[in-house]
């Protein structure tokens, strides 16, 4: 599937200030969205792949700062533009109506004093103003009942009368509403419980076929990313490490940390092999070493890998893209 | 053999003002033996860790009996009250709100045994902090004595969680969610540990998850129980529940957790199974007769909306709850 880039994030880093010094969340990291493509962001807690997903909206926390890189954007009129650049008010245009997010707390994401409809109203006047509130719940409606709920029920509640899942799946119809070109989903399904989340899944797979956008979705959850994804990108230190399609990434991962990710998720199917885990614990960001950041807890390391940040490469097949001296290359 | 601990006919039930009270769990029937693990896998809201709560004596069961080494645990003399708080341990979910922030790791571990043991000293405090601290994998120890929680990362929290609870030398340990908050990477190892401390000291699990893989994992060779709407309903040895799931429940979360099947795992052959509907109703408004039938796709019209269904044993050992299995002969 060859198609134009989305979104292209090019060599950007961002730090954090902290007592201790400057902290690099995100190192170096390139990466493309294709449109009508879902890519997934996995990797550990602090990795840095919420804040990443958060820069491109423009949320970074206090105290981070993009120190680098850039970020860009192609307009629904065919124009790029550098999201890190642009001007405030015009980049607020863009929010919502061409790039939406999903919050990994999508349980408060709702005014909890007003009623549904209200955020669904809001959204909407605030990016076409000569909407009417009529126009406004039809579509309203229409999407609710899309995402497989009761849109009269839902449109009239309060946010704490619905549960867990159905405010996910409200939130999604809010994402939708402007048919935005890049929906970023932080954890889409991390706060649902099982059968929910296979009911969403399926659902933003649908939605994806319908309404043709591009996902990213931030997670740490394996299974989805198998059932969800076209392309994974692997995260480690700040540091994006492997890029595969989907299929394989599973089959023949290239980056030891990639591998190592698999080889720890338990599975289901009736032999099962002995689970490994990566020894050692993730490193801390604020400590830069010269080498790969992995090498600590790589068992593959050489002392080439811990004196020098290992490039991208790309692989053979020009499938993979990884940060490895060492990788797995054979079957 | 004795059992460590027998639950029959439990109950739960929640009080609320100028309302009727909510029954969370309902006729609960389960044993544990020594250095046995029993998995409890459910959904979220189904009453699990309610039940957890419940065995690690924090809440009183509404009704039921619920014996520990063969004694009632709501008819404790105060002594026996004592030994039975220090044989129930409790493992937290969040091992970045269950550890004290301003208490330094050393007395994180010494306090528990200054108050239970009467150790006193710091001689006799230190090898035995020591001893734990090696026991759940924090070595070099002199590194971790003198942190505080906030210098530590989530996986070595919950390591000091462990190890704060092993300081009893309990006898069973209630592990709430223990791994949801680590990471993948980490996680493999924690339960490692868990399972090579059951080796050394023969202790129990009540291990409570919404991962069926990692239930499946963690309980392997032992029990595996599911859980809706408060209620058992399937049970059996963990292999045998996994390869030949019974109730339409268990084939619904079996189907929905096995991922993408073409890239996960090429050799299951889990058959997908859907439900109807897509929430768990209310424990206000707990259905008819089994608590599944409004969303069940093989339901028994005028079956199962009137009667609960009994539990049954299919095989030796493997008990579900639904009036698919009901054997021709036995009455309704």
């Amino acid at each position: 599937m060859e198609t134009t880039p989305l979104l292209e994030i090019e060599n950007l880093s961002i730090s954090f200030k902290t007592k201790r010094g400057y902290l690099k969340a995100v190192n170096d990291a390139s990466l493309v969205i294709h449109e009508h493509e879902s890519v997934a962001l996995i990797g550990e807690s602090g990795c840095g792949k919420t804040t990443l997903s958060t820069a491109i909206v423009d949320i970074l926390p206090l105290g981070a700062r993009v120190t680098e890189g850039e970020i860009l954007y192609k307009q629904s009129d065919g124009n790029t533009v550098d999201l890190l650049t642009l001007k405030k008010k015009k980049f607020r245009t863009l929010l919502w109506s061409q790039i939406a997010m999903m919050f990994q707390a999508s349980q408060s994401s709702f005014n909890p004093v007003k009623k549904v409809r209200m955020d669904f109203i809001d959204a909407a006047k605030a990016h076409h103003p000569r909407m009417t509130e009529k126009e406004i719940l039809k579509k309203s409606e229409k999407l609710l009942t899309l995402v497989m709920l009761d849109a009269e029920r839902v449109l009239n509640a309060y946010p704490h009368e619905l549960s867990g899942g159905m405010k996910q799946r409200a939130l999604l119809a809010l994402a939708l509403l402007l048919e935005p070109k890049l929906v970023i989903l932080d954890e889409p399904t991390t706060a649902l419980d099982l059968l929910t989340q296979e009911k969403v899944v399926a659902l933003l797979n649908e939605l994806k076929e319908e309404f043709s956008f591009s996902y990213l979705f931030v997670t740490h959850d394996l299974s989805i990313v198998s059932e969800l994804a076209d392309r994974v990108v692997t995260m480690y230190a700040g540091r994006i490490i492997e890029t595969a399609p989907v299929a394989s990434f599973f089959q023949q991962p290239k980056h030891p940390y990639s591998r190592g990710l698999i080889d720890a998720m338990p599975k289901l199917a009736l032999e099962q092999g002995e689970l490994v885990s990566i020894p050692g614990t993730p490193p801390d960001l604020i400590e830069q070493t010269s080498g790969c950041p992995f090498a600590p807890r790589c068992h593959r390391k050489s002392s080439l890998c811990t004196e020098q940040m290992p490039p991208m490469t790309t692989s053979q097949d020009s499938q993979h893209e990884y940060a490895c001296w060492h990788p797995y290359l054979g079957v | 053999m004795k059992n460590l601990l027998e639950v029959h006919h439990l109950s739960k039930d929640f009080q609320h003002k100028r309302q009727p009270p909510v029954s969370i769990l309902q006729e609960i029937q389960l044993q544990l033996g020594k250095g046995q693990t029993l998995c409890v896998v459910g959904e979220s809201g189904c009453g699990k860790t309610t039940l957890g709560r419940v065995l690690a004596g924090l809440l009183p069961a509404t009704t039921g009996t619920y014996s520990f080494l063969g004694k009632d645990v709501t008819r404790l003399s105060k002594k026996e009250k004592k030994e039975f708080r220090r044989d129930v341990q409790l493992i937290h979910q969040n091992p970045y709100e269950s550890l004290n922030p301003t208490t330094m790791v050393f007395d994180i571990l010494a306090n528990p045994l200054r108050k239970h043991k009467k150790m006193k000293t710091i001689a006799e405090l230190y090898p035995e902090v020591t001893r734990l601290l090696e026991l759940v994998g924090l070595t070099p120890v002199s590194d971790f004595v003198d942190k505080y929680p906030s210098h530590l990362s989530g996986g070595q929290r919950q390591r000091v969680s462990i190890a704060r609870v092993l300081a009893m030398d309990p006898k069973l340990i209630v592990v709430d969610e223990a791994t949801s908050m680590i990471d993948t990477s980490l996680r493999i190892n924690l339960l490692k540990t868990l399972q090579e401390i059951q080796e050394r000291t023969n202790v129990s699990y009540f291990f409570i998850t919404h991962d069926l893989a990692l239930g499946r994992y963690f309980a392997q060779n032992q029990q595996l129980m599911v859980m809706y709407l408060g209620k058992i309903i399937e049970k059996g040895q963990t292999e045998e529940l996994i390869g030949q799931p019974l109730h339409p429940y268990t084939k619904a979360i079996l189907s929905a957790a096995a991922g993408n099947k073409g890239l996960l795992d090429e050799s299951s052959e889990f058959e997908t199974y859907v439900l109807g509907g897509t929430d768990i109703p209310s424990f206000t408004q707990i259905p008819q007769g089994c608590p599944l039938h409004p969303r069940c796709p093989q339901k028994i019209e005028g079956l199962c909306d009137r009667l609960r269904p009994p539990e049954i044993e299919s095989t030796t050992g493997h008990y579900v709850a639904c009036h698919l299995y009901r054997k021709s002969d036995s009455p309704l």
